[in-house]
């Protein structure tokens, strides 16, 4: 409590230190300026910036971009009269947050309009000085200017607030700094747009915006409709079997290794992860008793099993983003030279990635009839048919992943372990579930032996 | 041809179009005061332009090259305009004739309906123009919006209507937003080009920004809409209930409730919740063991337990459960239609009906589910290919369904007013 208290008393004396810098550029700025800004430009501004605040767009990399940062940059292209005053007065405006005001943070409040303002005041004087500049460059350090100092006086102030380590701070703000360059570039166009064409064209430019905002909103919703279904479909796994659910998720854990290792982008690491989550997809229309029989399968359930297998496949490949899994599910595993289920020809890296994740797991993991095996042994498992039946880039990330985060798993560190009455053997390279008891695979066209089903 | 090849298809045609547009912009710059040559550089834009087309999230697709049109219907003479109108088609026919499902009549319709837009569009200016001969921003700007609205409305009515397929026609309701932003920027276009020929590409800006936002929610619509097929499919592979039972009903009840006025992001619901009112099935039974009918009510209680554990589909676990339990005769209309579709579809699927349709409405004679039934009734009777496009919708499973037809004996789906 008395942390909490002291933490707050931090807040209040930044909010106090920010405000007075703010209100001496504020008069310094005022007095030097010997003219009044365009009221048309003040209020037009001042309007869209405070709309816009109010109306932050999260991108779907849980970035929060405030577009008021774009408006300011338009003020500063836009006044011709008083142009450091001017973006001042938009650039505190961009501070007023009714959702702040609501939630009573007033020193947050102040200590927002203030940063505003000093990095308004900070970039409209930048741009003024490089009027003999070409404008590309003009408003990449208008903008640097705005950022640095934007991002200068924050950083305290969420380190106060949140009580966070100032690295982690910056870590999570990073990610949006190449979005600010491009919100700015697109400010700089309003604000010259404004200036030669008046209020009507800026009015014509932003709505269409606002209803590609509404657009975009509609698709985060379906994108979060989206990862519900797929919990649905995790829940009725786990339902019915506990081992695939927990499987399910450390294939999709692990192929995330992968594709982070690999530098795959946000977009293309969202669709590996529902991909790896769904690629058990088949299991559920196996009956339990197959599915958790221990041991070999008679030639009968294996047939019941394969013909489900297939049925499967056809699932699957409805589903344009679980396409490349279809080998996966067909008991089979996508080879990297080309055999196995589905034949020869390129498949998307991301088939290869939750093959290596899935038979990783299937070796680590400790089933009711088998022990799992130690990490290093899997390891080397890997790096023998790494090449053959493992894409070598697939192995070698996993191996670099889990290496450089230092976890271990496998044998004693096994997270579902079991109590056996009869220690069962160390040993059975095979795959999770359905694998495990498929019976041998026909000889594959490579020399070595596959190492999951 | 799927729906993916056909999008693979046409992107490089809009890497074409884009790529022409780039060009053509710049000469038009280049090209300065000369008239014809702007009037060739026009054509060559507006074709590209028209290249660029934005897929709509509910079906039919519009071409960005519209705002171009409409800002060329303001900024020079009717004759002139139809010229680089009639230019622009020719420059479009390499283009169109590579995308698949192209006919000549499909162009033929795409074209006279642009013509006659355009000449509503080039109309409602000269009249504008008789009465307001003054050059401001705002004059340009109302002018703009003038011929925009005439163009987008003739075009609406004959898109609405004649010229295009049923799966790719506009309605107003779901259209308007996308069209309310090429009207903008018609007349951003129109306002800039009156400034200055430099400025004119800003009006690029708002029809990005358009393009990329509808053609994200557009995929990620299709995306969803696959995933909840893939799920709908679970009991039915493991044979617990009628392959292609939740895609078809899918397929009847999105008919329906277009049919008796539910709006886009309506049907989209009752779509989703008729694909997997019947999802409850696999952790209700087992695979291949189940034996005699099954409770209704507990199919549905458990379906909508399942969707409700996500904390995002709440809504949808309400419609889906409806659908089962809350049978009262004067309940909402949207679980009755998806009860009497569903109905409908283990009628026609077990062929020993002769008129499914009059037989689903004998299972429902009374409250909302009688007035569903009878939409039904009379969507087959203007429409009599709607059993074919639902058996079409789940043909990939029909295939298989013939394939394990032994397998399924077993299972007979008694429970026939599900």
């Amino acid at each position: 409590m008395s942390e909490q208290a002291e933490s707050r008393g931090r807040t209040h004396r930044l909010a106090l230190l920010y405000a007075v810098a703010a209100c001496l550029v504020g008069v310094a700025v005022a007095m030097r300026a010997g003219e009044r800004p365009d009221v048309a430009a003040l209020i037009t501004f001042t309007v869209l910036v405070v709309v816009a605040e109010n109306l932050g767009v999260v991108l779907p990399s849980e970035v929060g971009v405030s577009p008021a940062f774009m408006v300011v940059m338009a003020a500063i292209a836009a006044f011709h009269s008083a142009p450091v005053l001017g973006a001042c007065v938009v650039g505190a405006s961009a501070g007023l947050s009714i959702q702040v005001f609501r939630q009573r943070r007033y020193a947050t409040l102040v200590i927002n309009i203030a940063q505003y303002l000093l990095a308004a005041a900070a970039a409209s004087v930048t741009y003024e000085g490089l009027a003999s500049v070409p404008t590309l460059g003009r408003v990449l350090v208008t903008g640097v200017v705005f950022g640095a100092v934007n991002v200068a006086l924050i950083l305290p102030a969420v380190v106060l607030e949140y009580d966070e380590r100032p690295a982690a701070v910056w870590a999570d703000m990073r990610p949006a700094l190449p979005n600010y360059l491009a919100f700015g570039l697109v400010g700089t166009l309003i604000g010259s747009l404004y200036s030669s064409l008046g209020a009507i064209a800026v009015v014509l430019l932003l709505t269409p915006v606002v209803i590609a905002r509404a657009t975009f909103w509609s698709f985060l919703q379906l994108v979060e409709a989206h990862e519900a279904t797929i919990r649905v479909f995790l829940r009725a796994i786990e339902a019915k079997d506990t081992y695939t659910a927990r499987h399910t998720q450390r294939v999709c854990k692990y192929s995330l290794y992968i594709g982070e290792q690999m530098g795959f982008s946000h977009d293309r690491l969202a669709h590996l992860r529902r991909a790896a989550l769904m690629h058990d997809i088949g299991k559920l229309a196996v009956p339990k008793h197959l599915l958790n029989k221990p041991g070999k399968l008679t030639d009968d359930e294996f047939a019941r099993v394969q013909r489900h297998a297939h049925v499967c496949v056809e699932i699957l490949d409805i589903v344009d983003f679980l396409k490349p899994m279809t080998a996966a599910a067909a008991g089979h595993h996508a080879r990297y030279d080309g055999g196995g289920y589905g034949g020869t020809g390129e498949r998307p890296l991301e088939a290869y990635i939750v093959a290596v994740a899935d038979a990783f797991d299937a070796m680590t993991s400790t089933r009711s009839y088998r022990k799992a095996l130690a990490m290093e042994v899997a390891f080397e498992e890997l790096l023998a048919k790494s090449g053959s039946q493992f894409h070598p880039d697939c192995v070698a990330a996993l191996i670099g992943a889990l290496t450089a985060r230092g976890e271990r798993v496998g044998l004693g560190f096994e997270e579902d372990a079991v109590a056996f009455e009869v220690e069962p053997p160390v040993a059975g390279v095979g795959s999770a579930g359905l694998g495990d008891r498929l019976p041998d695979v026909p000889p594959a066209p490579s020399r070595s032996a596959p190492v999951a089903s | 041809m799927t729906s993916r090849e056909v999008r693979e298809m046409r992107l490089p045609a809009r890497g074409a179009g884009g790529a022409l547009v780039a060009v053509a912009a710049g000469a038009l710059v280049l090209a300065g005061e000369r008239h014809w040559a702007m009037l060739a550089l026009a054509a060559l834009v507006t074709g590209a332009s028209l290249l660029l087309q934005v897929d709509l999230p509910w079906g039919g697709r519009v071409p960005l090259g519209h705002a171009v049109v409409i800002a060329v219907a303001v900024l020079a003479a009717p004759l002139e305009c139809l010229g680089v109108v009639a230019g622009a088609l020719v420059v479009v026919v390499p283009f169109r004739a590579l995308e698949p499902g192209a006919t000549v009549r499909s162009y033929a319709g795409e074209a006279a309906s642009l013509a006659l837009a355009v000449g509503a569009a080039s109309g409602a200016h000269a009249v504008a123009l008789l009465f307001t001969g003054a050059h401001s921003p705002l004059v340009v700007v109302g002018h703009a919006v003038l011929a925009g609205v005439a163009f987008l409305g003739v075009d609406l009515v004959l898109r609405g209507t004649v010229f295009a397929p049923t799966s790719e026609r506009l309605r107003i309701r779901e259209a308007w937003p996308l069209q309310l932003s090429l009207l903008c920027a018609a007349a951003l276009l129109a306002l800039a080009y009156d400034k200055s020929v430099t400025v004119a590409p800003i009006a690029a800006v708002p029809l990005l920004v358009t393009q990329f936002s509808f053609q994200r929610y557009s995929s990620a619509r299709a995306t969803y809409e696959q995933t909840t097929q893939a799920l709908s499919l679970l009991p039915e592979v493991a044979g617990l209930t009628p392959l292609g039972h939740g895609e078809r009903t899918a397929l009847y009840a999105a008919r329906l409730a277009e049919e008796l006025g539910f709006d886009a992001a309506g049907v989209d619901r009752i779509a989703t919740a008729a694909r997997l009112h019947h999802i409850g099935h696999i952790s209700l039974h087992e695979p291949e063991e189940r034996r005699g009918p099954t409770d209704v009510r507990e199919v549905g209680r458990v379906s909508a337990e399942l969707l409700r554990e996500t904390g995002f589909l709440a809504d949808l676990a309400d419609l889906v459960e409806r659908v089962q339990v809350d049978a009262s005769r004067d309940g909402p209309l949207d679980a009755a239609l998806i009860r009497v579709c569903s109905t409908l579809d283990d009628l026609a699927e077990a062929g020993n009906v002769v008129d499914p349709f009059a037989a689903a409405l004998h299972c429902h004679p009374e409250g909302v589910e009688r007035s569903a039934a009878i939409a039904l009734l009379q969507l087959h009777d203007r429409d009599p290919s709607l059993v074919d496009d639902a058996r079409a919708a789940s043909h990939a499973l029909a295939t298989l369904a013939a394939e394990h037809s032994s397998h399924d004996a077993g299972h007979v789906h008694g429970d026939a007013c599900v």
